[in-house]
């Protein structure tokens, strides 16, 4: 058999992809530079005009970028904890770390709501401890969003940190104790250096979640706008299309520009990307 | 007092106990070698020594110190891998500079302190590379280079020549010996590979089941192995076992079932109870003219069962009342036919009494 033809099979995922991603995707974006039947950028003029929406876009990178780095803080230390055991805990630790992915979107945001309401557990727990004395003001507003986003994509953080971290071999960090490290900087110089590639997987699924994600935003944040639910309201409760066209292709394009800041980062960081 | 002592340590993976009472003493300034057959604890006594292992009993003194549980960074001692363990993400010059910054030097003192290291080990222009762009050979180089730059109270080697080719094994272990010995630096090195063990040591200790069964000087092991076990280990093929042994000054004589068999006293006198004598195969020689002078004391009669050809000489399993013998005999004269009968001669001074 000729090797060219292996390709074929390749040809239905192709055909498909083509027809209901990419040709969907190219109508879309082209849309938006049209005006009346004539090609214009007044769309995305106004748009960036627009202050409210300025507010939204950035609220949702800042919103993004904490949840990013919050994974990243609490991921480090549990998947280092993860990668370094072995046999049937190991699997337990797994599976439990990428349960909240396994529970609907819609419930867990309902289980945040009863927690950090304003008669949730929490302010419950921290009054009757006299810790405070008025109750916090912590659902709806960005802070809950984050928990919620937070407890929603670490999975994705664990678990690509943990795929790095196990080809680390112990030796490593020996070597570098025995040369006089602390377990401390042994991690910090040799651990977290090796780990950059996963690091960078993970950072850019869970930015990419978070920016685009909609049921945990619209439920927590209140009146707290993010630009998914804002595209949702221009689409569903405006009926302008074109708008939501617009606000789409704005979030492609900052999607692309945030993961190729990204991959830049990571070949600074990570000359030689390898393990040996 | 020794600079290392390990007494009566014991060290175990869980439930699992692999040294049970070890006890090792090392001056400052030698290279002593563990060897013994794989699995025996070789590496488990050296990641015992350099921390990375607790021990479960017993005690670690180092200079007068306990060291028992004193962290392994604070330890200061280098440990060379045998999978070399190099940091991929650093070049060769931070390899080598990792314990040096860590240990605060300025700038000039350590680009100084890594130029001469990497000259001794001859690595000079190396240094911007990363360790992928090496060869195992430069690697292991790079390793030692490593571990010898912080100036370590104590050098562990783990197996650091297995994964090269022979001629760079016996160009290594010779740079290995130089570098130790120009630094004066104490040094415990395990190898499955005895020649190098023998040729490299001040020392060598044999391990089997977590124990030191000897440890002596490479010569003193090769010619006076104690156990039966040592003896093997190191290429004594043939015993024989006896029923009395009667000492006449410093000669023994030790009868069997089928003749008396004399022998020096090896140093360190065994006691009454070891009846083994040990001999290598090319320490026996070959008679197969039978009469007067070929029988009596020290000699047995066989019939050779096989022949094998092993290049430098051939081997002959010969078949005698005391059991089978191997014995090597110069492949330059004509091999002996399956089925001679012949008999042999064990010289007194190459017949050895073992436990
Ligand atoms: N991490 C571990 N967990 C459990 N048992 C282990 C572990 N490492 C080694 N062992 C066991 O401990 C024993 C001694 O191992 P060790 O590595 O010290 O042997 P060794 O003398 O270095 O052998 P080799 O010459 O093959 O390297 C072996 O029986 C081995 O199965
Ligand atoms: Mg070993």
């Amino acid at each position: 058999m000729k090797k060219n033809k292996a390709y074929l099979f390749l040809l239905p995922g192709l055909v498909f992809l083509l027809l209901f991603m990419i040709v969907p995707i190219i109508l879309t974006i082209s849309s938006t530079f049209k005006d009346q039947g004539q090609i214009s950028f007044n769309g995305y003029i106004e748009f960036f005009k627009n202050k409210y929406f300025i507010q939204v876009l950035m609220n949702t990178l800042k919103v993004s970028l904490m949840t990013t780095l919050l994974c990243i803080v609490i991921s480090l230390p549990v998947s280092y904890y993860i990668s370094r055991i072995h046999g049937r805990m190991k699997s337990v630790l797994i599976a439990l770390s990428v349960f909240p992915l396994l529970t609907s979107a819609i419930v867990r945001s309902f289980s945040w709501m009863i927690i950090l309401g304003k008669n949730g557990l929490l302010n419950e727990i921290l009054m009757n401890m006299h810790v405070i004395r008025e109750p916090l003001n912590v659902l709806y507003t960005p802070t809950s969003m984050i928990i919620g986003l937070v407890h929603l994509f670490l999975p994705l953080m664990i678990i690509s940190l943990v795929g790095v971290m196990e080809n680390i071999s112990d030796d490593l960090v020996q070597a570098a104790e025995s040369l006089g490290a602390s377990r401390f900087v042994a991690f910090r110089k040799i651990i977290f250096p090796l780990c950059v590639p996963g690091l960078i997987v993970g950072s850019i699924l869970v930015f990419v979640g978070s920016l685009t994600a909609y049921t945990t935003p619209a439920l927590l944040g209140g009146k707290q706008q993010v630009i998914s639910v804002y595209l949702y309201q221009n689409a569903m409760t405006l009926n302008d299309w074109h708008a939501a066209s617009i606000v789409a292709t704005i979030m492609v394009a900052v999607t692309f520009v945030i993961v190729g800041l990204m991959n830049l980062t990571a070949s600074k960081l990570n000359p030689r990307g390898e393990n040996s | 007092m020794s600079l290392l002592s390990l007494n009566h340590v014991s060290v175990g993976y869980g439930q699992n106990t692999i040294l049970k009472d070890l006890n090792l003493n090392v001056e400052k300034g030698e290279l002593v070698s563990l060897l013994g057959p794989s699995g025996c604890g070789k590496t488990t006594t050296l990641r015992l020594i350099a921390g990375f292992l607790q021990a479960k009993t017993g005690q670690f003194l180092f200079n007068n110190k306990n060291y028992t549980r004193v962290p392994i960074n604070k330890r200061h001692f280098g440990f060379v891998f045998q999978n070399y363990a190099l940091f991929p993400h650093l070049t060769i010059f931070d390899n080598v500079a990792f314990g040096l910054r860590l240990r605060k030097m300025d700038k000039k003192t350590i680009e100084k302190k890594v130029r001469d290291i990497l000259q001794i080990v001859n690595l000079n222009g190396f240094e911007k590379r990363f360790p992928a762009e090496l060869s195992g050979g430069q690697r292991q180089r790079v390793a030692i280079a490593r571990a010898l730059v912080i100036e370590p109270d104590l050098l562990l080697f783990d197996e650091p020549l297995s994964n090269l080719d022979a001629n760079l094994r016996i160009a290594m272990r010779e740079e290995i010996r130089r570098i130790q010995q120009e630094l004066g630096i104490t040094a415990i090195y395990v190898s499955h590979d005895q020649e190098e063990c023998f040729s490299i040591s001040d020392k060598v200790a044999i391990l089997n089941h977590g124990m030191i069964e000897q440890i002596d000087q490479p010569k003193a092991i090769y010619q006076y192995p104690k156990t039966e076990f040592v003896a093997q280990f190191i290429g004594f093929k043939n015993f024989i076992t006896c029923t009395k042994r009667d000492i006449h000054g410093n000669e023994a004589v030790f009868s069997t079932t089928h003749g008396k068999f004399r022998t020096k006293m090896s140093p360190g006198t065994k006691s009454e109870t070891s009846l083994k004598l040990a001999i290598r195969p090319e320490d026996i020689e070959l008679y197969t003219d039978i009469h007067s002078d070929t029988t009596g004391e020290n000699f047995l009669t066989g019939q050779i069962q096989l022949s094998t050809f092993l290049g430098k000489s051939y081997q002959y399993k010969v078949l005698t009342p005391l059991g089978v013998f191997h014995v090597n005999c110069s492949s330059e004269t004509q091999p002996l036919a399956v089925g001679t009968t012949i008999n042999l001669f064990f010289p007194m001074d190459k017949l050895v009494n073992v436990d």
